[in-house]
């Protein structure tokens, strides 16, 4: 049945309105409740299922969510959890090789999936005429992926090849596996979601089966749906198609312990760049802790846009860095709140750090300023609606607040919870997050002597 | 629904709001589509000038200059350009193409008169103060050293330079160092006044604010922008190739290798550029083209492969990209080749073509669903002088091309005689492979900076 979600309006708490050639800022509009209208339903074998009707195109964005990351695998077999995404894609009973993506483009239609530490997660966009074929083809691969060991040999390539592209021809990406390698001891998160090149030579069909049956039954999945469609329909081909897949047994629980970090920790990789690279973690609470929407913001006040503490200070005034990241993804557990940066040609990567800490440090001290907090409340707000703007922007968000935090409302209350985030909140959160001791940082340096195939 | 469905497609009725344009007094024309589904309004403002303007000499002028608008005006600082766009909730998001120049924004609604006025200030009285100019030469030279290590921006690059050799569309858009050195205000100053001026430009906006407000709003804050010069003239047509040309850029280290193969495509207001673009999708577009299906699905030689358009004006590129491990580079580029000529020879069967169609017709609500994406596109319609009626009509011209058209476009453009080669990689291994294709240059990933 129909949620009877009420969209709470923003914060009316008196703020000092900024002032931008004269002309004042108005208040924020609240969003139309219709955005978040939704049924929500379980079928009995425990496939989760939300509908969200929006006729603004003449289309249907269909996410199919699994609870499952590189989180849930095992060393050694790194990567499996991704090579069996690209797998989805292989053939089912009905469908065979080559068929998901031939047929669904006849009709209208185009497909992707990603995987994260967390999730994995499938979507397609397409006309709205095509809904039924998208549940025949979805369904058929949750029914019965077929894991042929031709298109499993094929694939396995196919990955190694993204690895190449993705980590080993890449400065941040290699810079980013190390990072995170240094900074988990115990946990899956230090694993690239990817998979080590070895293990990705040594994952089995069987290894794949078991890994399907495991994590890919309806129990485990969410099944999204925002676009122009009719629920009741939607709704009845969809128990039609699912409801005699049998759920599988309870998800195990992911090996998810991390020991706490007692003192920094320092990485170098060397690879063939022309300049240094520098990556920063401090160990961060999980998304669901109620100081992420104070971390969201301080990620905002540091790195959007060219204003952002972090840029200005290191890309404009100082001239470090060509490029600077800072990254707060919320995770399922503790995760990470990181900065990656490609410095300027010459410049050493411990004088990017000093400067680094010293603006980190008068954020422990003294906050932001109140012009920050007002510009990254600015900037995650229209983030915030942008996203939701779309049927994929708004079933990717839904639906992975769903996985991450436990309920899709929880987006409904973010426009609120930045809002009411203080300059205290901020600094207490940052004073809590920015422990030398809970850091880790990598270096990447240059070294061209390893031209000639000397990583591989 | 199933695949053996009708061809006759249904083109489910897809109201697009009204658009209201109005041509300012100074030459500026605005164009207005109200829609409300989320409380935004998105703002593109688009200059019929891009990287191909660059001058002689000054490679990269294009884009240093529309990257130092946010910097400075005469009234303003770039802090407070910046502190004034955040609090707005504006990531303002500047792009040069060949032939265009972007300033795109997207504010919760309520924002429109600052934003506009923001623009304004903007566009209008940049300052291109010494030291910033000073700043950005320095910043944009050791962007361009750091991107020596991004493979496939060098791979964009090399393609320019073999495939167009001597044209405006070949010279790097994103600058060279040495030419990047000789950048003075007065460069900046000479080009923001021959091309960011109201008659040469088109602002569309789109989203939660009355079509008549909008207009009303524009006519206040750039109303009075003014500035003139002369009618540019247009770039000439680039001729093709006359042998098949190869450069290799030596990237130490590598152990993949990016791959370019490329020749002259339909400029894109060419009456045969819909026909080309569709054929091209049959070839290389989605997940299930041939390209696709014979290099990643097939062989597993790469994770990604695709053929396209370069969509210029003065004539474009068609052009396959990929990577592979060094060891397979020749492997890809003989079955690139090989289904190229092949699908030359037949053009796309009946299916493939329904395919492309259905596949562009189904998708193409999605290409202006948000109001950024619909804010660019009546922004770069006008840019290319297209019909009123171009949205409406255009799913009705997807269906009207026929497999004839789809398979002259394909002989006519896709490989048909001597091609251009780009390849980036450890040159030690593919050196000999490359050179069996045609006259070979190797220069150093380094030449790029």
């Amino acid at each position: 049945m129909p949620s009877q979600t009420k969209v709470r309006t923003p914060s009316r708490r008196p703020e000092k309105k900024a002032r931008v050639l004269g002309l004042e800022l108005a208040e924020p509009r609240p969003l139309d409740p219709r955005l978040f209208d939704l049924e929500e339903h379980r079928l009995a074998n425990g496939l989760t299922v939300r509908l969200l009707e929006d006729r603004s195109v003449p289309a249907v964005s269909y996410y199919t969510f699994f609870k499952v990351g590189s989180r849930n695998e095992r060393p050694g077999r790194t990567g499996i959890a991704h090579l069996l995404e690209h797998m989805m894609f292989n053939g089912a009973a009905k469908y065979g090789p080559k068929e998901f993506d031939r047929v669904l483009e006849s009709n209208g239609g185009h497909s992707n999936a990603f995987t994260s530490h967390d999730l994995t997660a499938y979507f397609e966009d397409f006309a709205a005429e095509a809904l039924e074929l998208v549940v025949d083809l979805e369904s058929d691969r949750m029914r019965s992926l077929a894991l042929t060991p031709e298109a499993l040999a094929s694939e396995r390539e196919v990955v190694k090849e993204e690895r190449r592209y993705a980590v080993e021809n890449s400065v941040l990406g290699l810079l980013d596996e190390t990072l995170q390698a240094l900074a988990f001891q115990a946990h899956p998160y230090g694993w690239p979601i990817i998979g080590w090149m070895e293990d990705l030579d040594a994952i089995t069909r069987e290894d794949c089966l078991e890994f399907f049956r495991t994590y890919y039954a309806p129990n485990n999945a969410t099944v999204w749906l925002v676009g122009d469609f009719e629920s009741g329909k939607a709704l009845e081909l969809i128990e039609r198609a699912y409801a005699h897949i049998p759920s599988g047994p309870p998800v195990p629980p992911a090996a998810s312990t991390e020991p706490p970090q007692r003192g920094e920790r320092r990485a170098e990789v060397r690879f063939p760049a022309h300049a240094q690279a520098l990556a920063i973690a401090y160990k961060a609470p999980a998304g669901t802790s109620a100081d992420a929407p104070a971390l969201d913001l301080l990620q905002y006040a540091l790195s959007a846009g060219p204003g952002g503490r972090l840029v200005r200070s290191l890309v404009y005034e100082k001239m470090l860095a060509a490029n600077l990241f800072v990254d707060f993804t919320w995770h399922v557990d503790p995760g990470l709140f990181s900065l990656l940066a490609e410095l300027n040609p010459g410049v050493k990567a411990d004088r990017a750090l000093r400067a680094v800490d010293v603006e980190l440090e008068r954020v422990v001290d003294k906050g932001l300023t109140e012009s920050e907090l007002r510009r990254a409340k600015g900037l995650l707000r229209s983030h915030l609606l942008r996203e939701i703007a779309s049927n994929n922007g708004r079933a990717h968000a839904l639906g992975t607040n769903e996985l991450l935090l436990g309920d899709w409302r929880r987006a409904l209350d973010l426009v609120r919870l930045y809002a009411e985030v203080s300059n205290d909140d901020i600094r207490r959160v940052a004073a809590d997050l920015l422990r030398p001791e809970r850091r880790s940082v990598a270096t990447l340096v240059p070294d061209l002597a390893l031209a000639g195939g000397a990583h591989d | 629904m199933t695949e053996s469905a009708a061809p006759e497609l249904s083109l489910s009725s897809f109201p697009l709001p009204p658009r209201h344009e109005r041509v300012l007094g100074n030459g500026l024309t605005v164009i207005a589509a109200e829609r409300a589904r989320v409380p935004l309004v998105a703002v593109c403002l688009v200059f019929k000038a891009g990287s191909a303007r660059d001058p002689l000499g000054k490679a990269g002028l294009a884009d240093f200059v529309v990257e130092l608008l946010r910097r400075g005006t005469e009234r303003l600082t770039a802090d407070q350009i910046d502190e004034a766009l955040e609090a707005m909730g504006v990531d303002l998001h500047l792009e040069t193409s060949l032939d265009s120049t972007y300033l795109m924004a997207t504010t919760p609604a309520e924002h429109l008169a600052p934003l506009l006025r923001m623009l304004a200030e903007l566009v209008q009285r940049p300052a291109f103060a010494p030291v910033e100019v000073r700043q950005a030469r320095k910043r944009t030279i050791a962007r361009l050293e750091t991107e020596l290590d991004e493979p496939a921006i060098l791979a964009a690059d090399a393609l320019g330079l073999v495939a167009l050799p001597g044209h405006p569309y070949g010279r790097p858009g994103r600058g060279i160092a040495s030419q990047v050195a000789t950048f003075t205000r007065a460069d900046c100053v000479g080009f923001a006044k021959a091309h960011f001026r109201p008659s040469q430009a088109i602002l569309a906006i789109a989203g939660d604010v009355p079509a008549d407000e909008a207009l009303a709003l524009s006519e206040r804050e750039l109303g009075r922008w003014q500035g003139d010069g002369q009618e540019l003239e247009p770039i000439p047509v680039a001729r093709p190739l006359e042998q098949t040309s190869i450069l290799l850029v030596d990237k130490k280290g590598s152990n993949q290798a990016q791959v370019r193969l490329a020749s002259s495509g339909p400029g894109i207001t060419q009456p045969d550029a819909l026909a080309a673009r569709l054929s091209c999708q049959a070839l290389g577009g989605g997940f299930t083209s041939r390209l696709v299906e014979a290099i990643r699905v097939n062989r597993g030689l790469s994770y990604g492969v695709s053929g396209f358009l370069t969509e210029t004006i003065a004539g474009s590129l068609f052009v396959v990209a990929s990577y592979t491990k060094t060891e397979s580079v020749k492997e890809l580029v003989e079955v690139a080749l090989e289904e190229t000529r092949r699908y030359r020879q037949e053009g796309p069967s009946a299916e493939e073509l329904l395919r492309a169609k259905r596949y562009t017709n189904g998708l193409f609500p999605l290409m202006i669903e948000t109001d950024d994406l619909l804010a660019r596109a009546l922004a770069g319609l006008k840019r290319l002088g297209r019909p009123d009626d171009w949205l409406e009509a255009y799913r009705e011209r997807v269906l009207r091309v026929d497999s004839e058209q789809a398979l002259e476009t394909a002989r006519r453009y896709f490989l048909p005689g001597p091609f251009a080669a780009a390849v980036v990689g450890e040159a030690k291994g593919l050196s000999k492979p490359l050179r069996a294709l045609g006259r070979l240059r190797v220069i150093p990933a380094e030449s790029l900076a």
